[in-house]
């Protein structure tokens, strides 16, 4: 199951477990509940799995403390060390861990939201931001088109001068 | 420099040119509650990122996302009936607060017209009755919600007062108008059916015991005034065949035959003499066979006479038993075949006039006769409460259709010069985005670069 998700998701589509646990650790660290959501938008922990979050929050339960998304992801990238124990003669030998950095994937496909929120530089984050604009702004124009509805207060002031001006008497 | 109230209005340069500024749009339509479904459209949007080759692109929104809003079978048959706030204006231009105050309009048009729906159905259904039998009920209803859908597209239609068109709307506000006022007439009717059917059966009864003891006292007054309509013919005949024999002497040849016209020839006279009028319309068949003119009245006369104590008799059983009788009961004793032609009883026992037609007559006879009767009135009870509100939402509604219809606004909304403008518009606000885009980059990246040193 891959760390993180194609798109965010809100803390109340999260386990009973998971929105349990964050609230045990607000509730350690001393935050107000109601910040919930307000520190779940901002660490960005919509873009982990579940399994990944779980286990972040029960080590920020420990810790008492509150990680984002990228430090608990670059928490899981961290080599282990090997360990400085000598082998004991009563068990068996631990075994060492072993370098391993994970493949990515050539292709990402996600919304555009991800993009924005988690793109890799913030060259790609300026350009999913101006396509969601461009698109936004192309969706209202239809939008308009089909409803007439000009509430954008400056669009529709300007209309109103432009009628009071050139058309009311023609009317 | 005037500081506008409004964050979202910049402010006017000095030469009245305003600039369009693309990003406090797209600010707009990021925070306003009514876009959320443009939003979700962008944010779904896929992205692919090809970390090989550094490429990043987008798809493209469906060009359903907008069109797709409205659409649907629930949602086009509804708004037959509750057409949309903004389906009363034209599409080129219009304010929030005025496609609010378009709202009200359209609202209160609709409860007008599915509250006359409601309230004349039951007339259409019984009206119906008769030729539809079962399926009275739907194909009335049918019809209800056809008159309320065609009010309202009158309704609608009646606000486009644009050049050329002001014709058209002045007859479809009448046409609104006019529908209203029909079905407010009889909307009263209509509740009065739905919730006194018992009272307006037992009215209807009661006017017809009325009528028949009414019809037996002209009887006895015709007859007793000698104006029975056959008397009066006999009467004529025998007096014109009198007028001919006083003209003649007697020995003239004509006397004797006229003589027979008028009072039969002795013989006759004589098998007549002594006989009961009875025992005479026996023995020839008919007044009408008893021979001269003369003795057809004499004998008409005495039936009559007769006829006339035997029906003051009968009319004063009647006005005994209508004060001691219900009117059904009185029926099914004194006029068995009124009471059978006109009434049928349901399977639950109740009592209901057997023609659909009969009951929308003597309905709208009693609605009406009450509604100019001072003192008959508070028995309309709720019948009458409906029709007035039928009246106040009609009134208010053709009122603010009006009123609308010759608004500033709503000629703006129509008006084809604005929409041009509103095009060229929205085109500079998409011209001037990625001139924007640019300029507020380059902005963080100047204060970034400040912020570094």
């Amino acid at each position: 199951m891959p760390d993180q998700l194609d798109s965010n998701l809100n803390f109340e589509d999260r386990t009973q477990e998971v929105q349990r646990s964050i609230r045990t650790l607000f509730e350690k660290i001393g935050r107000d509940e109601n910040e919930i959501t307000i520190v779940y938008g901002q660490m960005n922990w919509g873009s982990l799995s579940n399994s990944v979050l779980y286990t972040a929050l029960l080590e920020m339960e420990n810790d008492l403390n509150i990680l984002s998304a990228e430090q608990i992801l670059a928490d899981r990238r961290i080599v282990t060390r090997p360990g400085s124990r000598e082998p004991g003669t009563d068990e068996d030998p631990e075994e060492l861990s072993e370098t391993w950095v994970r493949r990515r994937q050539p292709v990402i496909t996600k919304d555009i939201s991800w993009f924005i929120n988690n793109g890799d530089s913030e060259e790609i984050k300026n350009k999913a931001r101006k396509y969601r604009e461009r698109m936004l702004l192309d969706l209202y124009m239809e939008h308009v088109k089909m409803t007439g509805e000009t509430y954008f207060p400056e669009l529709h002031r300007l209309l109103k001068a432009e009628w009071d001006f050139s058309y009311r008497n023609e009317e | 420099m005037q500081l506008s109230p409004d964050p979202f209005i910049p402010p006017e340069t000095g030469d009245g040119s305003v600039e369009l500024t693309p990003l406090q749009l797209i600010r707009w339509i990021d925070t306003s509650p009514d876009l959320g479904y443009l939003r979700d459209a962008a944010d779904r949007l896929q992205g692919r990122y090809d970390s090989t080759t550094g490429q990043l692109t987008f798809q493209t929104p469906s060009v359903d996302t907008v069109v797709s809003r409205d659409k649907g079978f629930i949602k086009t048959i509804r708004y037959f009936f509750w057409p949309r706030a903004n389906s009363i204006r034209g599409k080129s231009c219009a304010s929030q607060e005025f496609d609010q105050s378009c709202g009200n309009t359209v609202n209160l048009m609709a409860v007008s017209t599915l509250w006359d729906a409601f309230t004349t159905y039951p007339l259409i259904q019984f009206a119906l009755t008769d030729f539809f039998g079962g399926a009275a009920l739907p194909t009335a209803i049918a019809l209800s919600l056809g008159l309320t859908a065609g009010s309202n597209i009158a309704g609608k239609e009646s606000c486009n007062r644009t050049k050329g068109k002001r014709g058209s709307a002045r007859s479809a506000l009448l046409i609104f108008l006019g529908l209203s006022l029909l079905r407010t007439a009889f909307s009263g009717v209509g509740l009065d059916i739905l919730i006194n059917r018992a009272g307006i059966t037992r009215g209807y009864a009661e006017e017809l015991v009325d009528k028949r003891i009414g019809e037996t006292s002209l009887r006895i007054e015709e007859l007793s005034t000698l104006k029975n309509p056959v008397l009066q013919e006999f009467k004529a005949a025998c007096d014109a065949t009198e007028e001919q024999l006083r003209e003649l002497q007697r020995n003239d040849l004509r006397w004797d035959s006229t003589f027979r016209k008028a009072r039969g020839s002795f013989v006759q006279q004589a098998e007549m003499r002594g006989k009961t009028p009875a025992q005479i319309v026996a023995m020839h068949g008919s007044v009408s066979n008893i021979p001269g003119d003369c003795n057809r009245q004499t004998v008409q006369q005495q039936l009559d006479s007769q006829a006339a104590t035997d029906l003051r008799g009968k009319l004063k059983t009647y006005k005994k038993d209508q004060d001691s009788l219900s009117a059904y009961s009185f029926l099914e004793k004194h006029f068995p075949e009124d009471y059978k032609s006109k009434f049928v009883t349901t399977d639950k026992g109740e009592v209901e006039i057997r023609e659909g037609g009969e009951l929308v007559r003597t309905s709208i006879g009693q609605f009406y006769s009450k509604l100019i009767d001072i003192e008959r009135l508070p028995g309309l009870g709720f019948s009458l409460f409906g029709m007035i509100i039928s009246v106040v939402l009609s009134g208010g509604s053709v009122l603010m259709l009006r009123s609308k219809s010759k608004s500033e606004d709503m000629q703006m909304s129509f008006s084809n010069q604005m929409l041009n403008e509103r095009e060229d518009l929205l085109n500079g606000y998409s011209e001037k985005l990625a001139a924007s885009q640019a300029r507020r980059e380059g902005q963080a990246t100047n204060n970034g670069g400040l912020n570094d040193a």
